[in-house]
């Protein structure tokens, strides 16, 4: 299966340069793939993922996630993920429909994952106020 | 141009110029020379500043050491010991320990990403004139930061263009201070450095705008109070709002605890709010030390038109 929507209602990730809305926050897809380059790099890392259909045609989808920094400080290394490995991404999907996203967790073959970044929990309520 | 200050600058502007008033009579001494011929401010009040360099006369100059001279004697050994203000390598050592790098945790961005893109209405936002409420409508921040035609907002971090203050302090950079005499220095990841002068002088009269303001502050007892004005209106507050000619941004910024920095922050600013914004942020300690940043290494994201062509080697 190449990937399944989730209806998730999930709050904006950690690409936070963003305005939180570029990526369809609502929706998680879940993609099946093989890395062919993680881009340690700035001001967003990026996994370029090939993910193949159905009838065996492979795609490759440009999956943006969090600045090397937060991602650090959330337990990735430049080394946590290298072409060839195979993942499960969970992904917010561009609203314009092409085949790129925001990354918030990966899977990897072992069933270990990395969150990759700050969301609260599905489902969360609204944080507390200030004033 | 012309700064229109808010009310929290010119008390700290009338301060200044109640302490140039001081005069006391003590016999000057081949230290007051010392320090008019090295031009050095030397201050054991937190809030006196003289500018040696205004002394046009030695007789004028010998008036303002003996001010510096007296305030120390008097004041200042007390002063120095019960309310350091770092403007000394020795009054340095007495400040608190802040040295490490921290972070904004989870918690907070979430409060910033409510408060960056939820509608009118939601306690989290903050409380907007109806002239900046309408404007976040019309660009979209206030709907979930879906932006005027659904594809978001363009921020300044999109288009690789500082934050600037007070944003900077609420984005998912960590950064670390830098104590020395008579300035503290906070570094973010971004290289969006804030130079903050502790050595009591006041904001120019009518400062060059620009991404970080002009940002004084003093110490009380651990906390340290920043005062910042003079953005430039590129400088951001939050996704699709940013600060004006007349945003007055004041921080106490202290150690909660060993793991913990909090920074509790007061925006006013007459044409934005209807009231003084107060929002905290904590920043947790982070073990990963800093990671550098530059924006235009590998940015696919300008004007939000997202680049997909994959990367050639």
């Amino acid at each position: 299966m190449a990937f399944s929507v989730l209806a998730a209602g999930l709050p904006p990730c950690a690409v936070a340069h963003h305005s939180f809305a570029t990526f369809d926050n609502t929706k998680t897809v879940t993609l099946v793939g093989t890395v062919k380059t993680f881009e340690w790099t700035n001001p967003h890392t990026w996994i370029w993922l090939v993910v193949t259909d159905a009838k065996g045609a492979g795609q490759v989808w440009g999956i943006e996630g969090a600045a090397p920094g937060e991602l650090t400080r959330h337990g990735w290394t430049r080394h946590s993920l290298n072409a060839g490995d195979k993942i499960t991404l969970d992904i917010h999907p561009l609203r314009d429909g092409r085949a790129g996203g925001s990354y918030s967790r990966v899977t990897f073959a072992d069933g270990h994952s990395l969150s990759a970044g700050p969301p609260p929990p599905i489902g969360a309520p609204a944080p507390p106020v200030d004033q | 141009m012309t700064m229109a200050f808010s009310d929290g600058c010119h008390h700290i502007r009338e301060r200044d110029a109640a302490y140039r008033k001081v005069r006391l009579p003590v016999a000057p001494t081949r230290w007051h020379h010392d320090i008019i011929k090295n031009k050095i401010a030397v201050v054991g009040n937190p809030v006196l500043y003289t500018n040696l360099k205004s002394a046009r006369s030695p007789r004028l100059a010998k008036r303002i050491a003996l001010v510096l001279f007296a305030t120390l004697s008097i004041g200042g050994a007390y002063a120095a010991e019960k309310n350091p203000q770092g403007n000394t390598w020795d009054s340095v050592k007495a400040l608190p320990d802040w040295s490490g790098v921290w972070g904004l945790d989870d918690a907070s961005f979430a409060k910033v990403v409510a408060a960056s893109s939820a509608a009118d209405g939601n306690p989290n936002v903050p409380p907007l004139s109806a002239k900046y409420a309408a404007l976040r409508r019309e660009n979209g921040a206030a709907n979930g930061g879906r932006g005027p035609d659904g594809k978001g907002v363009v921020t300044n971090s999109v288009n690789c263009i500082p934050d600037g203050m007070p944003g900077v302090m609420i984005a998912p950079f960590a950064f670390e201070f830098l104590f020395t005499p008579g300035r503290v220095t906070i570094i973010p990841e971004d290289n969006e450095v804030r130079r903050i002068y502790t050595d009591g002088r006041p904001h120019p009269d009518d400062p060059d705008p620009t991404f970080m303001g002009h940002s004084i502050g003093h110490w009380e007892g651990k906390t340290l109070v920043v005062d910042t004005v003079g953005m430039l209106t590129q400088a951001q507050l939050l996704v699709g709002l940013h600060v004006t000619e007349k945003t007055h941004v004041v921080e106490r910024i202290f150690r909660k605890d060993a793991e913990t920095m909090q920074i509790d922050t007061t925006v006013t600013d007459p044409d934005l709010f209807t009231r003084p914004d107060h929002y905290t942020r904590t920043y947790k300690a982070s073990k990963a030390g800093m990671v550098e940043y530059y924006c235009t290494q590998n940015n696919r994201d300008t004007n939000l038109d997202v680049n997909l062509s994959p990367p050639t080697n």
